[in-house]
């Protein structure tokens, strides 16, 4: 068992940024844990449905306000918002240097080449994996990760945890907060690798507004986590 | 008319709200520090009748606070280009503000009380701040 913990820890996205999320405590969270991303929703349909989906104007806002160091992702949601990356537009928005771009929804391999290749080759593409035989595993894009998830932000743990059979950084997502993270992150450190990143939305939320405290509970958590492995390993090394 | 008078009376129960709610920001944010100097009333007027001009989202005063004055978090220029709406947003995200706040703290419209209201409320604040400030230069003065 020891030594295949292959989960560093390296990254961790706290997905849904909202109006009322404070811009000044995100930059100093991510001094304090520079294994943090933030995402932010975008969904043309949504945007101001709900407090973790802002409006156009306010994604604008938190992309020039935050510090250029600090990891930010964006999630493109629904089929109107992924037709406009993909015809190369918002690109003045989309080009910040560190940004993940995550489309949620299907991609075909034609529109994941043109965004990785063509739009956003400073950026990371990140797609969602529903199976292990998904055609873009498959692609040799070096800009290219997947997200597995089969939550959808319902915030549903998944049955298992699995990982497809890939060198391309892979995202665990489903369920996952403070409350829930310490059931589950041995089992997903079971089958991930370096590189590999965990993302929450719905748990790390109270009264659907993104919440801080419990971001830095789950960065503490999985620091504990990684202390806990290193020490069984080095504890292995020694009766080598 | 009793309508009218309700809005114009809330529109200036949220201003005074909100003049408070930024007279503390200031504590925190120098940028803010001085904020009444930089409004410029006549650009209330640009909006606050005209329904078209409103698609640009702009609740005014915060824009023009921010209009660049606000920093980045990491004290850097701005990256991007903001119309007026967009340095409302910037402000109202900088400050933590919902959309549901800022209508609270006079910054936006809702339903009962338009623009015109808060527009006129705000010129009222900022004349009786302008009444007082001029009052104690003269007393000063004698």
């Amino acid at each position: 068992m020891s030594g295949s913990c292959r989960f560093a820890g390296k990254g961790i996205t706290f997905t849904g940024l909202d109006e009322r999320t404070p811009v000044l405590a995100i930059a100093q969270m991510a001094r304090d844990y520079p294994e943090a991303e933030f995402g932010i929703l975008w969904s043309m349909k949504r945007e101001g449905e709900a407090p973790r989906y802002p409006c156009m104007n306010k994604i604008w806002a938190l992309l020039d306000l935050m510090p250029k160091t600090t990891r930010l992702a964006i999630h493109v949601c629904g089929r109107k918002a992924s037709e406009a990356v993909v015809r190369g537009e918002y690109q003045g928005l989309l080009r910040r240097g560190n940004l993940r771009i995550q489309i949620n929804g299907k991609v075909l391999p034609s529109d994941l080449d043109i965004l990785a290749r063509n739009f956003y080759t400073q950026q990371t593409i990140i797609t969602q994996a529903t199976s292990a035989r998904d055609i873009l595993l498959r692609m040799g894009l070096d800009n290219h990760a997947v997200l597995i998830d089969r939550s959808g932000g319902s915030g549903a743990l998944p049955v298992h945890w699995w990982r497809p059979d890939t060198d391309k950084a892979v995202g665990f997502a489903g369920g996952l907060g403070p409350e829930t993270l310490p059931g589950q992150i041995d089992a997903i450190a079971e089958v991930a690798k370096p590189g590999d990143w965990l993302d929450m939305e719905t748990k790390v939320r109270t009264d659907d507004w993104f919440d801080l405290a419990k971001c830095r509970e789950v960065c503490e958590i999985v620091r504990q986590h990684r202390r806990k492995r290193l020490t069984q390993d080095e504890g292995v090394l020694d009766e080598r | 008319m009793s309508d009218k008078r309700s809005s114009i009376e809330e529109a200036r129960k949220r201003v005074a709200k909100g003049a408070a709610f930024l007279d503390k920001m200031t504590e925190e944010e120098t940028f803010l520090k001085g904020w009444r100097e930089v409004i410029d009333r006549d650009r209330f007027a640009t909006y606050g009748e005209d329904f078209r001009l409103l698609d640009t989202g702009c609740g005014c005063i915060l824009a023009q606070i921010d209009n660049h004055r606000c920093p980045r978090t990491d004290g850097g220029e701005s990256i991007f280009d903001f119309d007026e709406g967009g340095q409302y947003s910037r402000l109202t995200v900088y400050l933590g503000l919902s959309d549901l706040d800022a209508v609270e703290l006079g910054f936006e419209r809702d339903e009962g009380v338009f623009y015109r209201h808060l527009d006129q409320a705000w010129i009222e604040l900022l004349e009786a701040a302008d009444a007082k400030h001029s009052d104690m230069s003269d007393r000063e003065r004698t």
